[in-house]
């Protein structure tokens, strides 16, 4: 789509030379075929040194684009954002994609339903109700089981086990609020990947990223009702046990335990071999491997444990 | 139903003129033609002023019952408004009831199943597996995901999004339970209503009333793994974060937003543009709008970041 084109939409005039756009990306990852977008003046750094072409920024802004830039001036930027983004959503079903391809040995159920354009592995089994959405790719010897639902474009690594209802690849909970508090939806175009050797419960929620992709790595296991944010980076062979959550943008390093019912709040960094238990409520960065936490507000277990004793006595 | 052989399902005496029952509802809600119930003395100023046809009482809510209405004596009254429930509610599907209708542009999957009395607005998608009961209408423009299950008599508007595996219109949470400890079903006859432009994530609930209605207004965005009890009406433009519940009977006003893992219990009020913090759990109503909360039990979130700071020190002490 043409810059020139996305102006209209948004009722802007552009300034500079007209570019095709593929599609759009945050300001620090975006291309130079890609669109972008700055909110804020803390952003002007980053703004300055972008890779991308084209933009859509406020009027006290343009000083710090990069020369030869386009752009658009928008009013309120996060609102002129999630208008843009619904023009580069792909359709619901991709009809024209090729095919279905499944490799040799894959029992895929007649009551379950694949798009066109998915790929699927050798050995690998498909229950029945279960959704493979258009272009998803599984690896060999994956388990579906019944009513999963894999939204387009996710990728599915090999030796997955998926247990009966989750979800993979929803749109994220990702919307701009105008002044009269109505929510402008932001369309969610990344996807999920996931590496080979996880094992996900049953009746897990795994959003889509809004650009770019949610990422689970090799040999992460999930139990039952876990919910990950759009563009969390869950690191390898971290344990996640049921009705834990993670707000959106939130990166985990490798073999972190995060116990029953804790979650963590968006766009945290939690250093590898962290352990969480049970009911912990994490609302900063850890940088420190290896802590064992509890509570919420979060504190060191040893700590949490000398203060529930202290509490104990305060009511006796 | 007629009154006499509800009167004699419950074991209650009645011996004056017939007539045909068309439903039950609650005491305020109930018109001429339909049953109520009074489960509990709190709510004898409702007895007083319901309209309802009949109401089933025991001997010290009788003197309350309004002239306009038949008193039905009963030991229980709430174990025999169980009792009487199933005898109202709706066969699961009816193939009597005419094929479904589909708006022009829609494209529904041969995967998805529609039951009869169903009907679809113009230019929706509607995907594999997804299953929309009898008489469930559904507005213009509306995005169902795979395996959402839409239980009869839902109404959704037009422009809704509605992510994989979601279910609308399951059974409430409700039961009667007797004195052994034994509960019996109160069978939801109620529905829920959904208006436009809501978009709900994936693997969320939100059930149907026991009677009347649950109700989500315009414009209201529900993220995952979200429980909506039975009754609840959820205000305009309110956001409700992944894994936070709204138990039965609570009403919201406009702009509320329920925090990750926060919830609500039942039978409260919740006044508009109050912000629940992630984890907060409100067992009062709020009264006062425009306030952020956070906690259990429920403050004011200043108050409780100044809660945590004393709890920090007390741990540093000796």
């Amino acid at each position: 789509m043409l810059l020139s084109e996305v102006a209209t939409h948004l009722k802007s005039d552009f300034i500079g030379d007209d570019l095709e756009i593929g599609s759009m990306n945050e300001l620090s990852l975006a291309s130079h075929t890609q669109l972008t977008f700055a909110t804020h003046k803390k952003y002007a750094a980053t703004l300055s040194s972008s890779q991308a072409k084209a933009f859509l920024i406020p009027q006290n802004l343009i000083e710090y684009l990069p020369e030869g830039s386009s752009y658009i001036v928008c009013e309120d930027v996060s609102i002129s954002m999630a208008y843009a983004t619904k023009l580069f959503a792909p359709k619901l079903i991709d009809f024209d994609a090729k095919d279905v391809v499944v490799g040799d040995g894959s029992f895929v159920d007649t009551m379950a339903k694949v798009e066109n354009g998915a790929v699927i592995g050798r050995d690998v089994t498909i229950m029945a109700g279960s959704y493979i959405g258009s272009n998803v790719v599984i690896g060999d010897r994956t388990t579906i089981y019944p009513n999963v639902t894999i939204y387009r474009d996710c990728v599915i690594g090999s030796d997955c086990i998926i247990h009966a209802s989750t979800i993979i690849g929803a749109d994220g909970f990702g919307f701009s609020h105008t002044k009269q508090g109505e929510h402008i939806k932001i369309y969610q175009n990344g996807n999920v990947v996931i590496e080979d050797d996880v094992e996900i419960g049953a009746n897990c929620a795994i959003d889509r990223a809004v650009f770019n992709s949610t990422l689970i790595k090799k040999g992460v296991k999930f139990d039952n009702f876990i919910h990950i944010a759009h563009n969390c980076e869950i690191g390898e062979y971290s344990i996640f046990v049921a009705q834990s959550g993670v707000g959106g943008s939130t990166k985990l390093g490798r073999n972190c335990v995060v116990s029953g019912q804790s979650a963590f709040s968006d766009h945290l960094d939690i250093a590898p071999f962290s352990t969480f238990s049970a009911r912990s409520g994490v609302t900063k960065s850890i940088a420190k491997s290896g802590g064992v936490y509890s509570g919420y507000p979060l504190m060191d277990h040893r700590e949490w444990r000398r203060l529930q004793a202290k509490i104990a006595k305060l009511n006796s | 139903m007629k009154i006499s052989e509800i009167a004699s399902i419950i074991g209650a005496k009645y011996d004056k003129e017939d007539f045909e029952v068309t439903g039950m509802n609650t005491l305020k809600s109930a018109s001429k033609t339909e049953l109520s119930f009074v489960s509990n003395s709190k709510y004898i100023n409702d007895i007083k002023d319901s309209q309802a046809g009949a109401i089933i009482v025991d001997v010290n809510t009788v003197e309350f019952v309004p002239s306009g209405s038949i008193a039905l004596v009963v030991e229980s009254p709430y174990w025999e408004m169980a009792k009487l429930s199933k005898y109202f509610a709706p066969c699961i599907e009816d193939e009597t009831l005419p094929t479904p209708k589909i708006g022009e542009g829609s494209s529904i999957s041969p995967k998805a199943e529609i039951a009869n009395g169903a009907t679809i607005g113009r230019n929706c998608t509607i995907l594999a597996h997804v299953y929309i009961g009898a008489n469930v209408t559904i507005g213009d423009n509306a995005i169902i995901y795979p395996s959402v299950t839409i239980y009869r008599d839902c109404k959704i508007g037009s422009d809704c999004i509605i992510h994989a595996n979601t279910t609308i219109g399951s059974d409430g949470f409700g039961f009667a339970t007797s004195k052994l400890g034994e509960h019996k079903k109160i069978y939801q006859n109620g529905n829920v209503v959904i208006e436009d432009d809501v978009e709900i994530g994936s693997s969320t609930t939100i059930d149907r009333a026991a009677f009347g209605t649950t109700f989500i207004k315009k414009g209201v965005r529900i993220d995952n793994l979200v429980q909506v009890g039975h009754n609840s009406v959820i205000g305009e433009y309110s956001v409700l974060v992944s894994q936070s519940g709204i138990s039965g009977s609570t009403t919201m006003g406009r702009n509320v937003v329920m925090g990750g893992q926060s919830a609500t219990a039942g039978h409260l009020e919740i006044a508009p543009f109050t912000t629940m913090a992630a984890r907060s759990g409100v067992t009062k109503s709020i009264k006062k709008s425009g306030l952020t909360f956070a906690g259990f039990p429920l403050m004011e979130h200043r108050l409780w970041l100044k809660l945590q700071a004393k709890l920090a020190r007390l741990n540093k002490s000796h």
